[in-house]
């Protein structure tokens, strides 16, 4: 082999160990983020090795963090795709927060009044139909003005996730609240109705699963199907795909209603799987949190998958670390954005094999 | 040598002997977890609930466990985590973890499980006030004190207890001025202090000229709106000192309360009531209630403690 075949390879192996290095960048942000907030624990007179050592057993490696982590993933994975179908047709959608509250007052209207001679698990699947429907029509109000009216998609799925949390608001104190209730919610649903339980004594429920499978689906979606090329065509180039006789109006609805069906199945879930009610303000900003998973799983679904579990499991892992360890909440608060933001700057690295071909070359000239 | 070893023989002894004396309560202590809406600081609910549970520890000597700003979707999963990491006592604050804490209670038979000002729930000890009569008393002074015979109550989101305060805050309050009107408003958020001033303008702007706010760290936002445009406040969940008078729902001493019942293995899971028995139950009157109205007030004290004013059970 001669010396230039053999610099070639060695070359192509650096290469590829860098190639690796920049594919990890969300964990090194992670690893990086942790030191930082190591320093954060510190000073706040804890202990982070036993901070961590509780956040990560609390999330991962106990029965019931793992159980508590795949409850947290569900609507975070469901409300991720809310974000990224519209976004792979270049279509921000903020508003995923209102998508599943109206998804869980249609799932909760279904729940409550579809006829009792209906067998259970139709009665689950017509609820489920319904909350997709029902975030679905919610996400395709922004969608129709965007299409027809050129609104600017961001401000209006953002406010309409305001009306939609206060028409919920509205709804259950005019009519769907438990009359003597402690708390605006609503009657309980049937008991045939509630989803079932795959972790004895947990409350995972099969919607985790439900969730999974819709993420594999939207990326087939989006990668094997003709109006997944055709969403993916339209958010590269609207002008072109509008050339190429797509119909960008339709498919802008379209991926906004579709996205909206997600977030519509997230607030089902939570109130078949988890609540059996439909509470006042009972999700925690999922919706928003929708918006880190898309971004994390740098729009790719079964990404999403991975990300949702990440963000779940440091969620539930911080809440667990905070109540084995007492270190404050402000500091689980601050270390969550601190991930958040070290993820975000990682984002900015990308990989150029030939930039760095030409450093490798330097070094080597160096030599 | 041996006088010595003898003498801190006899320390040793001795200390330890005090120590089993003066805390006797130590070695069993219940451990106390609590899990909160808002934050201990909000000179409200949460901050009075905090203050039970430090109670707790100095009086029982109980490790002690909260978690603030716990959301609606984690109530189950922050009160099973206290249950598996062995706190005997698991405190919901709020009718909000009544659904969660039945939950918690039936997946953990051996946790004590309380909701305060919760509803009656299976499995579960519910601590409440008698929420009418303490309305009543802030109705029958806002009675005395209104020029305008409109007055207001102002919530986060319409709830049972807050329903029964209202309730027997109107009856005090037509008991006073029968053609008077009591307005009712709802922010949608228990910590806005901008949102609570907002909607305190607004009730002031319909002659509302007492306001019962029954917010978390947002009642804040209801008593500046109320010193801005020269109105008066009443507290319940409270206390300040612009209010005419307010009512003590105290829940540390609820709490208190609870753990000393189950330290006598008395407690059952069932709804506690407590009902207004002591004048201190009713705070300090401001200078702007006149002597005819404090009076009236406390009349209404004596009529409730004698069973002659009756609300609900």
């Amino acid at each position: 082999m001669s010396s230039e075949t053999l610099t070639d390879a060695r070359t192509s192996r650096l290469l590829t160990v860098i190639r690796v290095i920049y594919m990890l960048k969300t964990v090194w942000a992670v690893i990086v983020a942790l030191l930082i907030g190591a320093i954060f624990i510190l000073l706040a007179g804890g202990d982070p090795i036993e901070g961590y050592t509780a956040l990560f057993k609390g999330a991962f490696l106990d029965y019931w963090g793992i159980g508590d982590t795949l409850v947290r993933m569900s609507p975070l994975l469901l409300a991720g795709l809310a974000v990224i179908i519209p976004l792979r047709a270049g279509l921000f959608n903020i508003g995923a927060e209102g998508q599943i509250y109206i998804g869980a007052l249609f799932a909760t209207i279904a729940a409550l009044y579809l006829p009792g001679f209906l067998p259970g698990w139709i009665r689950i699947i017509l609820c489920m139909m319904a909350g997709a429907l029902g975030g679905g029509m919610w996400a395709a109000i922004p969608g129709l003005l965007k299409a027809y009216r050129g609104t600017n998609e961001i401000i209006t799925s953002l406010l309409l996730s305001y009306v939609a949390i206060y028409l919920i608001g509205a709804v259950l104190h005019a009519w769907l609240i438990e009359p003597g209730a402690p708390y605006p919610y609503s009657r309980e649903i049937d008991k045939s109705l509630e989803l079932p339980i795959f972790m004895p004594r947990t409350q995972a429920h099969v919607g985790i699963m439900v969730a999974w499978a819709a993420a594999i689906l939207v990326a087939v979606m989006l990668w094997r199907t003709t109006l997944g090329q055709a969403i993916q065509v339209v958010g590269h180039n609207k002008h072109a795909s509008s050339y190429a006789g797509l119909s960008v109006k339709r498919l802008t609805v379209l991926s906004f209603a579709m996205g909206g069906a997600m977030g519509g199945l997230a607030g089902t879930f939570e109130v078949l799987g988890l609540k059996y009610r439909l509470f006042d303000h009972f999700s925690p900003g999922y919706g928003m949190q929708g918006i880190i998973v898309a971004f994390l799983a740098a729009l790719n679904p079964i990404g999403a998958i991975f990300a949702a579990i990440f963000l779940a499991g440091l969620q539930v892992g911080a809440g667990s670390m905070q109540r084995a360890t007492g270190i404050d909440t402000t500091m689980v608060a601050a270390l969550q954005g601190l991930v958040v933001l070290c993820v975000a700057v990682g984002l900015a690295f990308k990989f150029h094999p030939d930039r760095w071909r030409r450093r490798i070359a330097a070094w080597r000239g160096n030599e | 040598m041996m006088k010595h070893l003898k003498s801190a023989i006899v320390a040793t002894f001795t200390a330890s002997a005090a120590a089993l004396v003066a805390f006797p309560a130590l070695a069993d202590a219940p451990r106390v977890a609590v899990a909160l809406p808002g934050m201990v600081t909000d000179r409200a609910f949460n901050e009075n609930i905090y203050d039970g549970l430090v109670a707790v520890e100095e009086q029982f000597g109980s490790e002690i466990a909260y978690t603030e700003n716990v959301s609606q979707a984690t109530q189950v999963e922050v009160m099973s985590d206290y249950a598996r990491r062995g706190y005997d006592i698991v405190v919901g604050s709020g009718g909000e973890y009544t659904d969660a804490a039945e939950r918690v209670a039936a997946n953990f038979p051996d946790t004590t499980v309380i909701v305060l000002n919760g509803a009656p729930t299976e499995g579960v000890t519910t601590i409440n006030y008698n929420n009418p009569e303490f309305g009543y008393l802030l109705g029958v002074v806002a009675g005395g004190v209104s020029e305008t015979g409109v007055v207001a109550a102002l919530s986060a989101q319409k709830f049972a207890a807050f329903d029964n305060v209202v309730d027997g805050f109107r009856q005090g309050f037509q008991s006073v001025q029968p053609d008077g009107e009591v307005l009712v408003a709802f922010t949608n958020d228990w910590a806005d202090v901008a949102l609570a001033k907002e909607a305190s303008f607004n009730l002031i702007s319909k002659k509302a000229d007492v306001l019962m706010p029954y917010l978390d760290g947002a009642w804040v936002g209801v008593v500046q709106a109320a010193q801005e445009r020269g109105v008066h406040t009443v507290g319940i969940l409270h206390e300040s000192e612009s209010n005419l008078v307010s009512a003590r729902l105290d829940f540390a001493r609820a709490l208190v309360m609870a753990v000393d019942l189950h330290q006598k293995d008395e407690l059952e899971a069932k709804d506690y009531v407590i009902h207004l028995t002591s004048r201190d139950q009713l705070g300090d009157f401001s200078v702007d209630v006149p002597e005819e109205v404090q009076t009236m007030a406390l009349d209404a004290v004596e009529k409730i403690k004698s069973g002659e004013l009756k609300f609900g059970d």
